[in-house]
């Protein structure tokens, strides 16, 4: 039986390797390498296109009025696969919170080093207690530039979320906030189904044309401001309702990569293991 | 040499998650040989899209040069919103690894199957 297996994993590695021969070399990507050659000033390029990913880079620009082009792709070209994945994690979050339920509604949680309320921990020191606490701030502000500036530079909706979450974990690791578990639950999980909502719908406020369209990018003022093609310095109120559907996944993701975090940290300091059976 | 060194790491992450996933019978291990499964195809993916001296796909203070190169958007937008499923799915299989220790006190898989010898 081991025999066998062994013999899968290496005739597998064959396959792989004789398929990446055919492949284009690394650094070589396939379409014109050469963005802005030859594109004209106004109107949609076609001339210049050979691959879906020169289209993106060459109109991007100009459809969806942001200077991100990553951006664009994710939350206006394939903006329906991102509604997709924002309710994959929606899920993930739903069934860890239905795994632990009886887990945490019993009241015997007995965790580590909770301090009295309103006082620093006894167990930690100062230095992690407070100094956690400044840099809780820090994060949360890093993360928050991060989603709000997604459309002009990079970052966006899922990395400032991320970024958010880590300091969620820095907070708990100093125990600033077990003591309040039940309402913090609560408060996380009508954050992470608003994000979500919210996402909806901006995406039916746009059913006129189809689902999730970019309605704002096409008028002229505001956040449909006309930018011109090319380099440019990058404006905050841009991209139509891009920036919008940033904040949405970014409250999203923060809520709900928070409330996994903080479930599974409560899930691991019980000492009652008998209401679990 | 140097064109394909980043598709043969791909190769080499790939066969150590699938070696680790037939052979770990630690719970965590296999959680773990999932995360390298899923870091060899993220490299692929954006190795697919790169090229040489190359910026990001962005035009916030690009340089106001002639001839701008920039790497493919697509494989990295797919890239950026699989890193945060992968956390989340990693943290779903962890939780199912806590439970799974707290009714039966162990984590081998080859126990939980009531095995006693197997070879």
């Amino acid at each position: 039986m081991r025999l066998f297996s062994v013999v899968a994993i290496v005739i597998l590695f064959g396959f792989l390797f004789v398929g990446i021969l055919h492949l284009h070399p690394v650094g070589e990507a396939l379409g014109n390498s050469e963005v802005l050659q030859g594109r004209p000033e106004q109107g949609i390029d076609i001339n210049g296109v050979s691959t879906m990913d020169d289209y993106f880079l060459r109109n991007g620009q100009i459809e969806t009025k942001s200077n991100n082009i990553v951006a664009s792709v994710v939350f206006d070209y394939r903006g329906f696969d991102t509604l997709g994945e924002a309710t994959v994690l929606f899920i993930v979050v739903s069934s860890i919170s239905m795994l632990f339920f009886t887990f945490l509604k019993s009241k015997s949680i007995v965790s580590a080093g909770v301090p009295p309320a309103g006082q620093f921990p006894k167990i930690e020191s100062r230095v992690i207690s407070f100094g956690s606490f400044i840099m809780y701030i820090m994060i949360l502000s890093f993360g928050v530039y991060l989603v709000v500036h997604g459309h002009i530079s990079p970052g966006g909706g899922f990395q400032g979320g991320s970024v958010m979450a880590s300091a969620t974990a820095l907070l708990l690791i100093s125990f600033l906030i077990t003591r309040h578990m039940q309402r913090t639950r609560k408060i996380f999980s009508f954050f992470e189904s608003m994000g979500l909502t919210i996402f909806i719908g901006l995406g039916f406020a746009g059913i006129t044309i189809s689902f999730l369209y970019n309605f704002l990018a096409h008028t002229s003022s505001g956040f449909g401001r006309i930018i011109a093609f090319g380099p440019n310095q990058g404006y905050l109120i841009s991209a139509g309702i891009l920036p919008l559907l940033s904040l949405a996944v970014g409250i999203e993701v923060f809520f709900g990569l928070s409330l996994i975090v903080v479930t599974l940290f409560h899930a691991s300091g019980v000492k009652d293991t008998n209401s679990l059976r | 040499m140097s064109a394909i060194v980043l598709y043969v790491t791909f190769i080499l992450l790939l066969t150590i998650g699938i070696i680790a996933l037939l052979f770990k019978r630690n719970l965590i291990k296999i959680v773990l040989a999932f995360n390298i499964l899923d870091s060899g195809i993220n490299l692929f993916f954006i190795s697919l899209g790169y090229r040489e001296n190359a910026m990001a796909p962005i035009f916030t203070l690009a340089p106001l040069d002639s001839v701008i190169t920039m790497v493919l958007p697509t494989p990295q937008a797919l890239i950026l919103t699989n890193i945060v499923i992968g956390f989340a799915t990693t943290a779903l299989m962890l939780g199912v690894s806590v439970l799974t220790y707290r009714n039966n006190n162990t984590l081998d898989t080859r126990k939980l199957r009531g095995v006693e010898e197997y070879d």
